[in-house]
């Protein structure tokens, strides 16, 4: 008690006297970005589970592109409800617009509530019924596009609906393409009038069921042996996957970029705890001396490192909490609306991480303070044995290993980190060698003042080093987001070719298909051909179901991508950018009427099937084998209609047909649009620029909010400099002072600062290019496929531009040097 | 030699005391043969040349180091067959310092230099019997002073102060007036005496300086190692 007593008495002294200031940074720096980041996880985690138990519509969802003929008895204890979803045209007067219509049974919503409001943007309120039948239930957006109001009439296929409500929230309505175009809800009954959903109509058929977890449990057992090909019991994931798959990415960005922050102020920290016990022993050699005991020595500093340690744990969760705000908001476009709040639980993790980090990082200076002689206080000289230098790394080591393992739990990822360390420090080990050459021959030009500044850097090569890195690092993730951001959707579009199309139409009708490229013909409209398209899935690669084959060649990923239904077409020609690697197209093989069919390489690949293999289909209730007759590339970046199969002619015959193509219509001919919908109203049309829009809004909302994770980055990387700075402080003090006392006017001394923290800054600036250079080449040549061209401006602008801040910030930061008269400074 | 000892009862014995460091080619013995005996409230200057061993001495009497042979009993307490931590106690229950060059904690006000061996001692009314020991010194004015904004003299009046307080048995003074003009180093000196004589502390004083070694009641001197 009594040493944890004069510990915290010590410790309101040091406070006082300012002397904490860098632990307490670094620790700060790396407890506000660990909080930030776990409440805004758990923000996220929470809009997930949230989702998930509205997001399905049910317990339990069956998906099937086909009305379910077959259903096994179920308790009365268990509901269910249908929804059928499918794109379609609504038309109001001589307006109209493509709509993801929704007809619902009685039971509707099971689970959840509807929202609506009696006129748009009137307050909305809960609803447990969908409309009534002969009723519609719209998007406010749907009414101004199509300039009604509410209780005007819409036509929809053969039938007409009164506009009753606006339909505001629906909680199981997923993130797929229909939600970029507005939603109608409608009854049930209605849609057999209607006369919209017509053979080869792509629908989604939804079956929902409420009840009690055993109940559901027995349903679900009874379901699973039921299922066809093609229809699936819905998971949360398959049915958000786009965009919690985007949430992921930022989410893994955002945790490696405060990795990255609190990497480095550990580094800031291990240098301040060094600092920290340095400063003290001449306090632990009185303490010594007036009686106090190794043990309480011990008790004494561990009782104030674990005070900094809560302080900085309650200060920076407190910021944390505030900060993660501002995340939330930046990733808004991403997330549903009210959300509920975190628990406390980041904050005690934070707290555990201050303690982690400050004692794992100090305990090496503890003990040397434990270890001071008591007559250390008649003979100064006599500093503690040091720690031996392996176990002082082994700690620092196996520290950093924790943390990277508590942050990314990812080994192939913490070898990477570990990797790209390396590099980085033999990068910043090769400047800083070549710099002390440097010096050596151009310093005899130079003048002393500089010289002396520069040869400060080659003097304190540790901390110099520390500095390259932290700055380097900073520096580096900046510039790729800076430069990626911009480059990448930038460099995407200059790739394809002028007039590539920017639209498609899917679900044109077979008995339409004719008039509709003719249509287009009239119109000017420069087509693709129109591709015929077979909704089937593939089921068995000579004679062995796909589930088995695909789960032993590949991962579960595969097999899901595999088990939605595929667009299967056929083609008398080559499609232009397609090209055979192996067998050969049609032309080259006997007319003899035997169903082939041609492969994408890479799906070929991925499933083991080579040529010759027997490829068996599932297409509407009816199952057909073809032989594999060639394997192709297809360029699936040039918005062309592209297929993974392919048949010869005649091989999808009698088979539920539509058609598909693509056509380029510049953004002044968009009016051409209305009138073809108009006269094709089955068909589905995609504005691919549209789409564009909303992956550039997304791509801008992620690196927002990563940038928003850099300025911990920095604010670490600036708490290494702080580090190395109050370190080296009482050096450069004295230093100062004997240079004034030989004459030294103040202009030297500001010119061997700058020339000091400019070099810092400059060669930071070249770690930050190199880095930034490799990892740009990286990002297009492996994961974009795009060339890599190098970008010589930011070699030019960067190492001066962060020559001059750091060169600005060291010389606010050691002003004092000037300011103190030489002969105090030599006192102290 | 052995200095003998005056009336009264002893407070501190060495016997036979040898201090030896290992070098990397060779033992070096720093003293060899210490015999003394300190009465209670007896004040001895130890005088001699620099590196004669003073230094060395008197860190082995107050138990901040332990001799490579021979014994040293401090209040009836055997040092040399004591751990460290023991040797603390010892010190804390019955021990004063004052330094050369001062060892006054540069975060610590004056006054919270001379709280601090009264709050490692667990004491009562802390903060008013160091208040009234720095005006004992004169430095009633200056308590709130950090080391760095006092001057030398200042300095070691506060580390006067420090080492009264907790009015010990034994004080041990390390060149007290060394790191002071002649004229500080004289009004230390007499602050110092005065202090010993009014709480009735025994006194040991290292000192090169005859001046001040002849203010104390018996004088011993070293060279190279030995008592003369």
């Amino acid at each position: 008690m009594k040493s944890i007593r004069l510990g915290l008495r010590l410790l309101l002294r040091d406070w006082r006297s300012g002397h904490l200031s860098l632990l307490l940074t670094a620790l700060f720096v790396a407890v506000t970005t660990h909080n930030t980041i776990g409440f805004h996880s758990e923000r996220i985690e929470n809009a997930m589970t949230m989702q998930a138990s509205n997001l399905m519509g049910g317990d339990l969802v069956v998906k099937s592109p086909t009305p379910l003929h077959e259903l096994p008895a179920f308790p009365d204890s268990v509901q269910g409800a249908r929804a059928i979803e499918f794109s379609s045209v609504v038309m109001a007067a001589d307006a109209m617009q493509l709509a993801s219509l929704k007809a619902v049974s009685n039971h509707y919503p099971l689970k959840a509530s509807l929202k609506v409001a009696d006129q748009p943007f009137a307050p909305d309120y809960e609803t447990r019924t969908g409309p009534g039948p002969g009723k519609a239930w719209v998007e406010a957006r749907l009414l101004n596009i199509l300039g009604i109001q509410i209780g005007d009439s819409v036509e929809v296929g053969d039938t007409q609906l009164q506009v009753e409500k606006v339909l505001t929230f629906e909680p199981d309505r997923g993130g797929s393409f229909y939600a970029f175009v507005p939603r109608l809800m409608l009854n049930e009954q209605d849609l057999a009038h209607a006369n919209l959903i017509q053979r080869g109509s792509r629908v989604e058929y939804y079956y929902q069921f409420a009840g009690p977890e055993a109940a559901i449990g027995t349903l679900r057992s009874g379901l699973e042996p039921l299922l066809k090909p093609g229809q699936s019991i819905l998971s949360i994931h398959s049915r958000q996957r786009t965009v919690s798959a985007a949430l992921n990415r930022a989410q893994g960005y955002l945790q490696l970029a405060s990795l990255m922050a609190i990497l480095l102020a550990s580094v800031a920290l291990a240098m301040g705890a060094q600092h920290f016990s340095e400063t003290r022993y001449d306090t632990a050699a009185l303490l010594r001396c007036f009686g106090l005991q190794s043990r309480q020595i011990l008790a004494v500093f561990t009782c104030q490192l674990v005070a900094l340690a809560l302080i900085s744990g309650v200060l920076g969760g407190a910021l944390g909490w505030l900060l993660h705000f501002s995340l939330v908001e930046l990733l808004a476009g991403l997330l549903p609306d009210n959300i509920p709040l975190p628990s406390a639980k980041p904050f005690f993790s934070g707290l555990v991480l201050a303690l982690l980090i400050l004692l794992g990082f100090s305990l090496p200076a503890l003990v040397q303070l434990q270890r001071t002689s008591p007559l250390r206080v008649l003979r100064r000289d006599l500093t503690p044995t040091p720690l031996s230098k392996n176990l002082l790394y082994l700690v620092v080591l196996v520290m950093i290993g924790a943390l990277m393992f508590w942050y990314t739990r990812d080994p192939v990822l913490i070898g990477a980190i570990v990797l790209g360390g390396l590099i980085a420090w033999l990068i910043t080990y090769g400047l800083t060698a070549l710099f002390a050459v440097a010096i050596r021959i151009l310093g005899k030009h130079s003048s002393l003042s500089l010289q002396a500044g520069l040869r400060n850097l080659s003097r304190r090569r540790l901390s110099t080093r520390l500095q390259l890195l932290g700055f380097g690092l900073t520096g580096m993730a900046m510039l790729i987001i800076l430069l990626v951001r911009g480059e990448l959707i930038n460099t995407w579009q200059q790739q394809l070719p002028e007039q590539t199309p920017n639209h498609f139409v899917l679900n044109v009708l077979p008995q339409e298909a004719g008039a509709f490229a003719q249509h287009l013909k009239d119109n000017n409209i420069q087509a693709q051909p129109l591709y015929p398209i077979v909704r089937g899935r593939l089921t068995h690669i000579n004679g062995a179901p796909i589930k088995r084959a695909v789960t032993k060649e590949s991962g579960e990923e595969e097999e899901e991508a595999l088990n939605r239904e595929l667009n299967l077409s056929w083609s008398e020609a080559l499609p232009s950018d397609n090209r055979i690697v192996a067998g050969q197209w049609w032309d080259g093989l006997p007319n003899d009427h035997e169903r082939r069919v041609s492969i994408e390489q890479r799906l070929a690949q991925r499933l083991g099937v080579t040529l010759g293999d027997e490829l068996r289909f599932f297409v509407a209730s009816q199952t057909f084998s073809a032989r594999v007759a060639s394997i192709r590339t297809v360029k699936w970046e040039s918005f062309q209609p592209n297929f993974y199969l392919m048949f010869n002619p005649g091989g999808l015959d009698n088979l539920p047909t539509t058609y598909l193509t693509s056509f380029y219509l510049e953004a002044e001919r968009k009016a051409l649009l209305k009138p073809l919908v108009q006269q094709f109203p089955a068909i589905t049309l995609l504005e691919v620029d549209v789409i564009l829009k909303q992956v550039r809004t997304i791509l801008n909302q992620v690196s927002a909010a990563v940038e928003f994770i850099l300025l911990f980055v920095l604010a670490a990387g600036l708490t290494i400099t702080l580090a190395t700075l109050i370190t080296t402080m009482p050096q450069r003090y004295r230093e100062g002072a004997i240079m004034r006392t030989l004459g030294a006017t103040r202009r030297q001394l500001v010119i061997q600062q700058w020339a000091e923290f400019f070099a810092i800054g400059a060669l930071s600036g070249l770690v930050a290019c190199f880095g930034a250079e490799m990892a740009r080449l990286g990002i297009y040549l492996k994961l974009l496929s795009l060339p890599y061209t190098p970008n010589p401006w930011i070699w030019i602008i960067v190492p001066p531009l962060l020559g001059l801040l750091i060169g600005f910030a060291g010389q606010i930061s050691s002003k004092r040097i000037l300011k103190q008269s030489p002969a105090v400074a030599l006192r102290e | 030699m052995t200095s003998m000892p005056q009336n009264g009862n002893p407070v501190l014995q060495a016997s036979a005391v040898i201090k030896t460091v290992s070098m990397p080619d060779q033992e070096l013995t720093i003293l060899s043969g210490i015999d003394l005996t300190v009465m209670a409230a007896e004040s001895l200057a130890i005088v001699g040349e620099s590196g004669s061993g003073k230094s060395t001495l008197l860190g082995l009497l107050a138990g901040l180091d332990v001799p490579s042979s021979g014994a040293i009993s401090l209040m009836g307490q055997a040092l040399n067959s004591m751990t460290e931590d023991q040797r603390a106690a010892v010190r804390a229950a019955h021990v004063g310092f004052v330094f050369q060059s001062f060892q006054l904690l540069p975060n610590l006000t004056a006054l919270e230099n001379v709280m601090l061996p009264l709050e490692i001692a667990d004491e009562k009314a802390v903060p008013e019997r160091a208040r009234n020991m720095l005006a004992k010194v004169g430095l009633e004015k200056r308590l709130n002073h950090y080391p760095s904004q006092l001057s030398g003299g200042e300095q070691q009046r506060v580390a006067l102060a420090r080492a009264f307080v907790t009015e010990p048995d034994i004080l041990f003074a390390d060149e007290p007036t060394g790191n002071l003009d002649t004229h500080t180093g004289e009004a230390i000196a007499d602050q110092l005496f005065e202090l010993n004589a009014s709480l009735d502390t025994t006194l040991i004083l290292v000192t090169h300086d005859m001046h001040l070694a002849r203010r104390c009641a018996r004088t011993v001197t070293m060279n190279a190692g030995q008592l003369q």
